[in-house]
């Protein structure tokens, strides 16, 4: 089986890195572009943590070099289009973690001060993760919002800037966590595109 | 296996609990297919954790349903008052049964591939 790890560009050489099971790496041309891939023994692959890991760092050691994303001539048109869109881009990832959220729920002495009081709660978030959402949103090529999930988390996004902006980027996460000191905000990246590579439709 | 220069060189800007937010990388086994344990020690709480995680969607579509059509003033003042009362002792019943099988709010979710959490 063949594994494929990334379409490249201004592929220098390939990275020292080995492939999943240990496999090396190798490069091959598909309708223009240049994939880099590994051959694989185990036919279905076997997700474990392993294979996760080796991908991860044979992508990492691609976007190194600054070699993700391809523009290709050849490819299909809505291919070339999505990987033309990515190039000189990364993809930085932000998480908002509320304590607050985690709380018991809202306590109440009847229904309606209960409703209320849910009400006002989902207001205050809504505004808390807007007044961070619309300025990075500003200042990327494309976000992609995930679901709040279990654990307090109220945000948590991707978002594709191009690689010379990320220290802006990262200075507007800064200067929101600096006023809302009672959250949790990470930021972490630069990582290769991974939620912008799909379809089109998978950005906001 | 060494994971290259580790995740503090992926970290751009941190503020808070970062514990809490690492917790979730060793949640890594989520990415994987999960399974109801089938042995008779733990069956019954597998059940209970894929029935309460149903249970917790419905009771959370249903509230975010109920508080749209509040803001939106399509609800009257005994509807409020009587929705607030069910979502309520829903609330409450659930802690119940969560303390009953020893889950946490976290356990209460389900990793759908692509498409992200349940809840």
């Amino acid at each position: 089986m063949i594994h494929l790890y990334a379409f490249a560009k201004n592929l220098r050489s390939l990275p020292v890195e080995r492939g999943v099971e240990g496999s090396p790496l190798e490069v091959c041309e598909v309708e223009g572009a240049t994939a880099v891939v590994s051959r694989l023994q185990a036919t279905p692959l076997q997700t474990t943590h392993e294979a996760l890991i080796r991908h991860g760092l044979v992508v990492e050691a691609l976007l190194d070099q600054d070699g993700i994303a391809a523009a290709a001539r050849r490819l299909r048109p809505d291919v070339r289009s999505r990987l033309d869109s990515l190039e000189g881009c990364v993809e930085v990832g932000v998480r908002v973690v509320d304590p607050r959220r985690e709380e018991p729920a809202v306590r109440a002495p009847d229904g309606t001060g209960y409703m209320h009081a849910e009400l006002e709660l989902s207001r205050a978030r809504d505004r808390m993760v807007r007044a961070l959402h619309a300025p990075l949103d500003e200042n990327a090529s494309a976000s992609a919002v995930g679901a709040p999930g279990a654990g307090g988390v109220v945000h948590t996004a991707s978002y594709l800037v191009r690689r010379e902006a990320v220290p802006a980027f990262t200075r507007l996460v800064d200067g929101y966590a600096a006023t809302h000191p009672q959250l949790t905000v990470v930021c972490t990246g630069p990582w290769a595109p991974y939620s912008f590579a799909g379809e089109a439709e998978a950005a906001a | 296996m060494s994971t290259g220069g580790g995740i503090a060189e992926k970290l751009l800007s941190a503020q808070g609990d970062l514990v809490a937010v690492a917790g979730g990388l060793e949640q890594l086994d989520d990415v994987f297919p999960r399974r109801v344990h089938a042995d008779p020690e733990t069956v019954e709480r597998g059940l209970a954790q894929l029935v309460l995680t149903l249970i917790e969607l419905l009771r959370q579509l249903m509230e975010r349903q109920a508080l749209r059509r509040m803001e939106a003033g399509a609800l009257d003042d005994d509807q409020i008052e009587r929705l607030g009362q069910t979502f309520m002792k829903l609330a409450e019943r659930m802690d119940e049964l969560k303390e009953e099988f020893g889950l946490t709010d976290a356990d209460l979710n389900l990793d759908l591939g692509p498409l992200g959490n349940l809840l």
